[in-house]
């Protein structure tokens, strides 16, 4: 969904566009297996996570296996004076040595005295079992059979970091691809599924539905259009006429976008080129009307310009969008109207149309104009429905628009469900709060990070904050491992101490020579990297918290909150308060990302309704420079936005908040709308209206091909989006929803509010 | 074994004593141990360190030094079985008892001896022999022999209260 992603965010919006575009968590695919027994899962999981790990399409991947809880176990055990918080030279005299010696001695009487004895000579001070209590923190997956799965034991885990960017989908896709057929070879077999979910998944399962689902709805919509043509014109040839300004539209707009943006993107193909199913109503227009071209141009061809131009004004609308998705459909539309208008206006008249049959035309316009009577009796009732609407939406202003991120997310909610699921059970960190810290290196932004914890530890003592990870607690920043190294004391004098620290304890200091041992090796030994964490499960935490920006580098920090809402607020508060006090060079902030995201897209919905409101006004001027009348005006609008508002009282009666693509729709029923509203106004505005005795006496050629196009037109409007509104993928149905029904509503409202009589405009009464 | 089926939930002072080679002294602990049929057992121990150990069908909760640890009983089947010989006994499931261990049962009613040696592998690498002692009113103790020489010996004693 990076096309709807803005283009110019802020610092805070920038990370979370980055994260939600590069982040590690955008390359993290998540696996579940289910069926067969556990004992099949396990060796499933154990076989797939071999053939993955010898993949090159895949950096990282863990499933808590022997071999990478061995990793981890020994990365802790050896590295644990360096990790350790604890490691101080306080905690090295001989009075803190007695302290730790004496809790571990009391720990060995506890429940998990059996565990800790084995290490207890080797580590009498307990920071290994420290550094597991800190760094699983209860977050670790369950285990069975020897690897990880769901807390209920019934879903083997994995858990694998693509090497290809979140970004690029063509390779994201390959890459699931390449899972789907290792996990075929593992299974071996046996009746075991595959559950795959993450960021990879959404956006290859999105791309593919959204084009399946264009290409699918379109074709038979196209289908049922092409067939309603052929039964009107007559004419193949007719046909194929009429679909020269659709694509030559499309091709020159799909240029326009390459030259103006560089790339164009996928979604804005499939969008627009169903926004462009409006440029079919010009060729209708100009077959179904020219029954002479010279008559045409001076009579139909004004009209249909101003058509033109007023859904030009409202496409203008998109392309100041923050969003490149929304700018660029902008730039598609406008050019592919633009195209068709000029192609159907100067290239249609000199091809070898057939006339359509007179029949066809009579017989459908007089269909309309009955319609059309009987539409208008009911003026009064479409005149409340307006009213009514108007009002159901001016009360419910301030819920119309959805918030945040979620009406944009095109995965269905199943995936949705399935991705919550397994990212807590594979305690994938919980980014929704998160403190940040920006430095230039890597280094620097750890060394931030831990400032920055330090300064919060209060908060953690005191309950404020239920917990902070970070990712300095798997890779220390140099500055800490020197501190900790530099505590401890050599050989000599850390026996010395000992001899002293267990005086008093039933334990002889010559039983802890290998605890000796190994503070000799933690001094003597290499610092932490990056590369002293490959392969543990760690390294996928750290590759989600630690990342690499143009700017620098930025260190996460998840924070969790407290539950309910009054202590989440107070400890948001806390934490804002103790950063204000931290040291001001350090680049830290409280990251909401709930919030933020809402307040991002809020900002940029607000953008696009800004432009929209501006593209109206643009409409409004453009029809009174042309129409001049203000009654002409008013009943060229009033079904414009009696349909625009009509359609959105119906969300809001639905329950259904709108979202951008609601607005693109909306701006689509001004577009298709305004040439019926025109045209009514041209062929049965006051001067010539349609009364029940025109009809006795027969239309002339010109009213009923007028409104034979218009039907046709229309059903093809509502064929074209009205089928996008069946599609499961949430932004089709968004499009489709609102212009079909809001096409045929501009349309009957259009009839209704056209003027019966001189003198009587019930639209300014309405 | 049918007598103890009888006897019914209740609260037990215990004093645990480990005797572990890395220490000169054994390490002692004591507290209260409550039991709630049919699978509810709680062991608190109030000195020198106060911690909870709740067990509750096939959950385990510890809380040491304010944090809560749990898990859950069938991933972990050495801590499941150890959890098995206590639950076993105070009930007296024979059935449930023989799932873990071979059973060798001895004395009279009023003072009764029951030795449990574990059968899985993997239980075999901890423990080599649990004994239980105990009269006509219950329980009287509890030694673990693990494999490595050290043992614990759980006595209980009535609930004073």
């Amino acid at each position: 969904m990076s096309a709807f992603l803005p283009s110019n965010p802020d610092e805070h919006q920038r990370l979370l566009v980055d994260q939600i575009k590069d982040g590690a968590l955008s390359r993290m695919v998540l696996m579940g297996i289910e069926g067969g027994d556990s004992a099949t899962r396990a060796a499933t999981s154990e076989r797939l996570a071999k053939a993955m790990r010898a993949d090159g399409a895949f950096a990282s991947v863990v499933n808590g296996d022997a071999a990478s809880r061995e990793l981890d176990q020994h990365y802790l055990m050896q590295s644990r004076y360096l990790l350790s918080p604890r490691v101080t030279a306080e905690r090295f005299s001989a009075e803190g040595l007695r302290g730790a010696i004496q809790g571990s001695i009391n720990a060995l009487g506890g429940s998990a005295g059996l565990l800790l004895k084995a290490i207890f000579p080797q580590d009498p001070t307990g920071e290994l079992p420290a550094l597991i209590e800190r760094m699983t923190n209860g977050r670790m997956p369950s285990s069975q059979d020897g690897v990880w799965t769901s807390a209920s034991g019934d879903i083997a885990l994995l858990v694998a970091m693509t090497a290809a960017p979140g970004t690029d989908t063509d390779a994201q896709e390959q890459v699931l691809a390449r899972i789907r057929s290792a996990f075929d070879a593992a299974r071996e077999g046996a009746d075991v599924r595959l559950l795959m979910s993450g960021t990879p998944v959404f956006s290859v399962d999105a791309r593919r539905t959204i084009r399946a689902e264009i290409e699918r709805l379109s074709l038979v919509g196209g289908l049922a259009i092409l067939t309603i043509m052929l039964a009107f014109y007559r004419s193949a040839r007719n046909v194929v006429i009429g679909l020269i300004p659709v694509l030559t539209g499309i091709v020159v707009a799909v240029v326009a976008v390459s030259l103006g943006f560089g790339t164009v993107h996928a979604i804005t193909v499939g969008f627009g080129t169903t926004l462009l199913g409006e440029t079919l109503d010009y060729s209708i227009y100009y077959l179904v009307q020219s029954g002479n071209n010279a008559n045409w141009r001076r009579e139909y061809w004004p009209t249909i310009r101003l058509g033109v131009a007023t859904s030009i004004c409202g496409f203008a609308a998109l392309l100041f969008s923050s969003f490149p998705g929304l700018a660029q459909l902008g730039v598609y539309s406008i050019a592919g109207l633009l195209t068709a208008a000029a192609v159907t206006r100067f290239v249609l008249p000199v091809l070898p149309a057939r006339p359509v049959p007179d029949s066809s035309i009579h017989w459908l316009g007089g269909k309309m104009a009955g319609v059309s009577l009987q539409v208008r009796r009911l003026k009064w009732l479409a005149a409340l429905l307006a009213v009514a609407s108007l009002a159901i939406v001016l009360v419910n202003h301030d819920r119309l628009w959805a918030k945040g991120l979620s009406g944009l997310n095109p995965a269905p909610l199943n995936l949705q469900k399935l991705d919550e699921r397994l990212r807590r059970e594979a305690g994938a960190p919980d980014l929704s709060h998160m403190l940040v810290v920006s430095a230039p290196t890597a280094d620097q932004a750890l060394q931030a990070g831990e400032q920055v914890e330090a300064s919060l530890a209060p908060l953690v003592q005191s309950g404020t904050i239920a917990r902070i990870d970070n990712p300095a607690h798997f890779l220390p920043s140099t500055a800490a491992q020197q501190s900790r190294r530099s505590a401890l004391p050599d050989s000599a004098e850390l026996s010395d101490r000992l001899r002293q620290a267990v005086a008093a304890l039933p334990v002889k200091a010559d039983r802890f020579q290998p605890f000796v041992e190994d503070v000799q090796a933690a001094k003597a030994a290499a610092p932490i990297t990056l590369q002293t964490l490959k392969g543990t499960s760690f390294e996928f935490l750290l590759q989600s918290l630690l990342l690499h920006r143009d700017s620098g580098w930025a260190v996460l920090m998840p924070v969790a909150l407290p539950e309910g809402a009054a202590k989440a607020q107070a400890a948001r508060s806390a934490i804002e308060a103790a950063l204000g006090h931290a040291e001001p060079r350090q680049q830290a902030y409280f990251l909401d990302m709930d919030r933020q995201a809402t307040e991002m897209f809020g900002q940029y919905l607000n953008e696009a309704l800004v432009f929209s409101v501006a593209g109206v006004v643009g409409v409004v001027l453009l029809l009174a420079l042309a129409l001049r009348q203000p009654a002409r005006i008013a009943r060229v609008l009033m079904p414009l936005v009696g349909a625009v508002v009509i359609v959105m009282a119906a969300h809001v009666l639905a329950g259904t908040a709108l979202t951008l693509l609601h607005l693109v729709g909306l701006l689509l029923i001004v577009a298709v709308g305004s040439n019926y509203a025109l045209f009514f106004d041209q062929s049965f505005g006051p001067a010539s209206a349609l009364t029940q005795g025109a009809l006795q006496r027969g239309l002339s050629r010109t009213q009923a091909a007028a409104l034979a196009s218009l039907a046709l037109a229309n059903v093809s409007t509502m064929i074209g989006f009205g089928i996008l509104a069946w599609s499961q993928v949430p932004v089709l149905h968004a499009i489709g929803a609102t212009v079909g029904p809001g096409a045929l509503l501009a349309l009957l409202l259009a009839m209704a509010w056209s003027g019966a009589r001189e003198g009587r405009t019930p639209e300014v009464a309405a | 074994m049918q007598q103890l089926a009888k006897h019914p939930g209740g609260r037990v002072n215990f004093t645990e004593t480990k005797t572990l080679s890395v220490l000169d002294q054994p390490v002692v602990s004591s507290g209260e141990l409550i039991y709630s049929p049919p699978d509810r057992l709680e062991k608190n121990t109030l000195k020198p360190v106060p911690e909870s150990l709740v067990i509750r069908g096939n959950d385990l909760t510890v809380v040491r030094d304010g944090v809560k640890r749990q898990l859950r009983l069938p991933q972990y089947p050495e801590v499941l079985a150890f959890v098995e010989a206590l639950r076993g006994t105070l009930v007296g499931n024979r059935s449930l008892l023989e799932q873990h261990y071979a059973l060798a049962l001895s004395g009279t009613e009023r003072d009764w001896r029951l030795v449990l040696t574990p059968l899985d592998d993997r239980m075999k690498r901890w423990v080599k022999q649990i004994k239980v002692q105990g009269s006509d009113k219950g329980l009287s103790t509890v030694e673990t022999l693990q494999a490595d020489g050290d043992k614990s010996v759980i006595a209980i004693t009535p609930d004073a209260r």
